[in-house]
C-alpha cells in the first residue's frame, strides 16, 4: 500500500505525536468520516482522553465508534480492524492511521516504496480490501528502523560522516 | 549525492498528506521544550520551505498558538534564535545553493548555538533503500553533496526532513 504520508524516524523523534496530531485535525476536517488510529506502543486510553479534552465528552459520544483508537501487537489486528470498520460503516469514508512501526516494513521498488504489513497473508488481505474499497485510505504510516537496520545504518554513518 | 540523517522523515505520496503539519508541528514542540527545559548548549531554530507563499508560512505557524499574546511572548523569547525562511524549489536534486546560503547565514548570526533545521522541502531529499556498498538498509536519505556537507559538523542538526515521493524523491 502507499499511504498518503509515511514518516520515518529513528526513535523518540515525534512520529506518534505527529500522526496523532493529524488524526485530531482530520476528525474536525471530515465530520462525516470514520477513523481508525492503530498504535503499537502508545496508550489508547490516554490518546482517547486527549480527544475528549480537545473535543469534549459530548462530541466524542456523538462520534461514537466512528473514531476508534486501538492497540495492536500483530498486523492481523490491523487487517481485522479494516474488515470491522467496513462492516460497521460500509458507505463511509474510512481513514486509517497506522502508528505501528513494529508491524510495518517498507520495500522500495522501482516505482516507489511499498509499505507492507509484516505478515504476508495479512498484507495481501489488507491490500485486497484497499483495492476493493476506494473509500478507505491509509492516511499515515509510521516506520522505524529495526535493530538490524540500525546496525547497518551505524556502519553507513561511519563511512560517510567525517 | 551524499547521505544525510534527519531524525524524522515525512514523505508524502500526494499533496495535502501532512508533511508541513508534521514538520511545523515538530518545530513548535521542539521550541516549547527548549523554552521550558533548555539544553546546555543554546539551540536556534530554522524552518525552510519551498512551496508556500511566505506570508502563509507565518500565518500557518501562528495558528499553533492559542492567542496573539501567547504568540507575541513566544516571538520575544526567541528573538534572533528563530527564523522561517522560504526558498525557491530546487531546479535539480543536486542544486541547493539558496538553502545552503540561508542556513549558513543564520548560523553565522548564532555562532555559539546549535542550529536545528526543519526542512519542509520537496524534491530536495531522495529516499532509497541501499547504501553505497549495496547492502539493503530500511531507508536512507540522500541529497546534493554541498547541501549534505552543511549538516556534517556538530553545529547544524537536520531534525525534520520533508520529501515528496513522486518528485524525484525516490531513486
Amino acid at each position: 500500500m502507499l499511504p498518503k504520508l509515511i514518516t520515518f524516524s529513528m526513535a523518540g523523534a515525534g512520529a506518534s505525536m505527529s500522526a496523532f496530531n493529524l488524526l485530531v485535525q482530520a476528525i474536525k476536517r471530515f465530520p462525516n468520516d470514520a477513523f481508525y488510529y492503530v498504535t503499537d506502543e502508545q496508550n489508547p486510553n490516554a490518546l482517547f482522553h486527549e480527544l475528549v479534552v480537545k473535543y469534549g465528552r459530548e462530541h466524542m459520544e456523538e462520534l461514537g465508534n466512528r473514531v476508534n483508537i486501538m492497540q495492536a501487537y500483530r498486523s492481523k489486528a490491523i487487517a481485522e480492524a479494516l474488515d470491522i470498520s467496513l462492516a460497521n460503516y460500509p458507505d463511509m469514508h474510512h481513514h486509517f492511521f497506522l502508528d505501528t512501526p513494529s508491524l510495518l516494513k517498507v520495500v522500495v521498488e522501482d516505482n516507489g516504496p511499498d509499505v507492507q504489513l509484516d505478515e504476508p497473508d495479512e498484507n495481501a488481505f489488507f491490500n485486497l480490501m484497499l483495492a476493493k474499497n476506494p473509500k478507505v485510505t491509509v492516511d499515515v504510516a509510521t516506520l522505524r528502523m529495526s535493530p538490524k537496520g540500525l546496525a547497518a545504518f551505524a556502519t553507513e554513518v561511519k563511512r560517510t560522516v567525517k | 549525492m551524499k547521505y544525510v540523517f534527519p531524525e524524522m522523515i515525512a514523505a508524502q505520496s500526494r499533496p495535502g498528506a501532512g508533511v508541513t503539519n508534521t514538520v511545523m508541528g515538530g518545530l513548535y514542540t521542539d521550541m516549547m521544550i527548549e523554552r521550558h527545559q533548555p539544553e546546555s548548549r543554546p539551540i536556534s531554530f530554522l524552518y525552510l520551505e519551498d512551496e508556500m507563499n511566505p506570508a502563509s508560512v507565518w500565518l500557518r505557524f501562528t495558528q499553533y498558538f492559542g492567542n496573539d499574546e501567547h504568540y507575541r511572548k513566544f516571538v520575544t523569547d526567541f528573538e534572533g534564535r528563530f527564523e522561517l525562511v522560504s526558498v525557491s524549489p530546487a531546479a535539480t536534486i543536486g542544486d541547493h545553493s539558496e538553502k545552503i546560503a540561508a542556513i549558513l547565514k543564520f548560523a553565522a548570526t548564532r555562532p555559539d548555538d546549535e542550529i536545528w533545521v526543519y526542512a519542509d522541502l520537496h524534491g530536495t531529499f531522495r529516499l532509497s533503500c541501499t547504501n553505497a556498498s549495496g547492502m539493503v538498509v530500511p531507508f536512507t536519505v540522500e541529497t546534493g553533496d554541498a547541501f549534505a556537507d552543511v549538516f556534517a559538523g556538530p553545529d547544524v542538526r537536520l531534525r525534520y526532513a520533508g520529501l515528496s515521493l513522486k518528485l524525484g524523491g525516490r531513486s
